[in-house]
């Protein structure tokens, strides 16, 4: 049985019109290895269609430049124990997780203010095996 | 593993885009393929709207190569996804929630196709063949590539 506990973290981001803003999570030094992402935002529709961004975890690269948004992003009709994005076990290493979001033109969406609240699940042990 | 995304801005007024990806050189194969098409939902609105059983649903067909020698390793017609679900039947209780407009939601998850192309060069070709009719005046829209690679 594990007993590692899990460690939620969030970090807020302002979109800019057409520009890419960046920010930093610095996670708590207990955490040992980030296992999931998710993305919820006060715009649901705006960061669904417009946002994209890119995620490094100590220098590594978890989602390219161009990922969008809307892939890490799920509703109300997505159970809450699925609502993560799953990225196996990774070393936080020096434990900062860059965010780099990205608006872009849309059509039918025109640009409105917008945040996007990026949530980082980390674990204080390795996983063991079951 | 790397997941790596191709953006490919096409006008309506491209009839045919041929575009190249370069991979990284460790990349050993690609095991998993998305294509979905951004900013067509003014295509899907008035298609919706205007609804006359003669335009196509169709927004293009996308192609890749991975080398010469396996030819075609993907091929994908790119259709309008009818993921928009009206919930306004649900009106009398989630009318508290939407108080000033219609419920809507997205059912559609977008997943990563599972495939399995061993790489022998690192460079992937293909092309995009636009499909949406003059009418709905779109100046542009975007297909996006996501690869999952798997590395040496």
């Amino acid at each position: 049985m594990n007993n590692y506990k899990i460690i939620k973290e969030h970090i807020d981001i302002d979109a800019v019109e057409g520009g890419t803003v960046k920010a930093q999570l610095e996670l708590e030094k207990n955490a040992k290895y980030l296992i999931g992402i998710a993305i919820t935002s006060d715009r649901d529709e705006l960061a669904y269609h417009r946002g994209s961004q890119k995620i490094l975890i100590n220098d590594r690269e978890l989602f390219p430049e161009g990922y969008e948004t809307r892939l890490l992003m799920s509703g109300l009709n997505v159970s809450p124990d699925d609502r993560m994005a799953s990225i196996g076990s990774i070393p936080t290493g020096n434990g900062k997780l860059d965010v780099w979001l990205t608006d872009s033109f849309h059509d039918y969406y025109p640009f409105a203010a917008y945040r996007i609240r990026v949530y980082a699940y980390s674990i204080t042990e390795e996983p063991s095996a079951p | 593993m790397k997941t790596l995304v191709h953006t490919l801005t096409v006008t309506q007024t491209t009839k045919r885009q041929m575009f190249k990806i370069s991979l990284p050189r460790n990349a050993k194969s690609i095991v998993g393929v998305m294509v979905r098409v951004r900013n067509v939902e003014k295509f899907n609105a008035e298609w919706r709207r205007e609804f006359t059983g003669y335009y196509s649903e169709n927004v293009g067909t996308v192609w890749m190569n991975a080398s010469n020698e396996q030819g075609c390793f993907y091929s994908q017609d790119l259709n309008l996804l009818r993921d928009f679900y009206n919930q306004d039947f649900l009106k009398p209780i989630n009318g508290f929630f939407f108080p000033n407009g219609e419920g809507w939601y997205h059912g559609k998850r977008d997943e990563f196709l599972s495939i399995d192309v061993p790489l022998k060069c690192h460079q992937l070709e293909g092309y995009f063949e636009g499909n949406v009719p003059f009418i709905f005046e779109l100046e542009s829209y975007e297909v996006k590539i996501y690869l999952k690679l798997s590395l040496s």
